[in-house]
């Protein structure tokens, strides 16, 4: 009997062999056993039913790729904020606090700014890519463009503040800024941070914050300079865990008596207040766009508040050749701070707002007269 | 002596593909990869649905 031979690949065949070995092609002996109807269901195998799942493959591959980008397109980063909230649950239980995910100080170098059009889209560009690190509510948000609004902040962010504490905040600001004339725009940002140290600061003010090209050239590249306003999530966060912290400094007379968490951002405040009078006493609008221009008026305003004689010069004109030690004691321990055996006249002009903005018409006489000095220099 | 994961059917050592019903014959390894990956990836797609839909509650 001759050989039977695969008519495609010329391979050696055997007798019942359907299909070639080789290349897989049909047999007459394959022929003629699948025109027998019953013999077909051997072809739908589960193989079959396999080499189609490549086909699924690569519509589910084509699927996913479609699914991913319509997602991101509509949602942008937002669409991960469900993996932040899972972080900051496990940041949560990991140390017992929460604490928010934003980073408030950016630092960037060697990067092109032209005007302060761009500083101020370079500033609401960094709080904004970082919402989707903060929970979504609606009523916080509104607060946070109110406040923008009102008083020209270029960006608010209380990112997971809840909806009662940023009431608060809101409260405070508006009632302690709406005391002085003429200071709309000048402040950058009034963010939650996560100080470095936990409870190292409850609120502090930051006036001239280098965040983009600080470190570089000022012939090459112009500054972007953040004044700006942090409130510590340490605190802002953990409410309940951090009011007896907060409670036994009022008690024991450190800060204002009165007082609470949120007044102490009317301290803050304070500073913002006495800085803005240090910017409209050397004629500058605001600090947040330094080029070769203004950048020797600016390194002349920060030296200034680092020496503290501006400070110190205001609060002896509210002094009046009374005695510091006396007057300020009236304030608050917290308004006599001293470094290196010197006053910080800044804390106690701080704390005089604060103690100004919490006890109004009873407030002490030494705060009435630094708050009426700030308002003359609006 | 390996089975025809289709048909069931005896295939020796040299073939390529089963005698009996044509099935091309690969390795285990090739349904395995294409299995899982077909599984990881419809896992992905819903997966990115409900992050979509989370995204707007939390």
């Amino acid at each position: 009997m001759p050989e039977k031979r695969c008519v495609r690949c010329n391979a050696t065949l055997e007798e019942n062999d359907n299909f070639c070995y080789n290349c897989g092609h049909w047999t007459s002996h394959g022929y003629k056993y699948f025109k027998n109807k019953n013999n077909t269901k051997v072809l739908m195998g589960s193989a079959l039913k396999q080499s189609n799942r490549v086909n699924y493959l690569i519509i589910l591959f084509l699927i996913s790729i479609v699914t991913f980008l319509v997602c991101i397109n509509i949602r942008g980063l937002s669409l991960f904020k469900p993996f932040a909230y899972l972080k900051k649950e496990i940041i949560s239980y990991k140390y017992g606090y929460n604490s928010s995910l934003i980073k408030s100080n950016n630092i960037y170098n060697n990067k092109k700014i032209e005007s302060d059009d761009d500083a101020i889209s370079n500033i609401i560009y960094d709080s904004d890519s970082q919402d989707w690190l903060c929970s979504y509510d609606k009523k916080v948000i509104d607060i946070e463009r109110r406040l923008e609004k009102k008083y020209g902040i270029l960006s608010v962010s209380f990112c997971d503040i809840s909806y009662e504490e940023a009431s608060k905040i809101e409260n405070v600001i508006n009632n302690t800024l709406d005391l002085f004339p003429n200071i709309y725009g000048q402040l950058t940002n009034i963010t939650l941070s996560n100080s470095k140290e936990m409870g190292e600061y409850v609120a502090y003010f930051q006036p001239i914050y280098r965040f983009i090209n600080g470190s570089s050239d000022i012939t090459k590249y112009n500054r972007v300079n953040k004044t700006q306003i942090l409130l510590n999530s340490y605190y802002f966060l953990n409410i309940d865990k951090t009011k007896s912290i907060i409670d036994s400094k009022y008690n024991s007379g450190y800060y204002v008596k009165n007082g609470n968490m949120e007044s102490l951002i009317a301290h803050e405040l304070g500073h913002y207040i006495s800085f803005v009078t240090l910017l409209k006493s050397n004629n500058i609008n605001n600090t947040r766009f330094e080029d070769i221009n203004n950048t020797l008026a600016i390194n002349n305003i920060n030296n200034t508040i680092n020496s503290g004689s501006y400070a110190k010069e205001l609060a002896l004109e509210a002094l009046q050749g009374k005695n510091i030690e006396t007057e300020c004691n009236k304030i608050s321990e917290y308004a006599c701070t001293k470094r290196n055996d010197s006053y910080i006249y800044e804390e106690m002009i701080a704390e005089a707002v604060h103690d100004y903005y919490i006890n109004r018409d009873n407030s002490q006489d030494i705060s009435k007269k630094i708050v009426s000095i700030l308002r003359s220099r609006l | 002596m390996k089975n025809c994961i289709n048909c069931g059917a005896e295939i020796k050592k040299m073939d390529n593909y089963c005698r009996k019903c044509g099935n091309k014959i690969r390795n285990n390894g090739y349904y395995i990869f294409v299995n899982i990956v077909s599984v990881l990836l419809l896992i992905g797609i819903i997966l990115m649905v409900v992050l979509f839909v989370l995204s707007y509650i939390i």
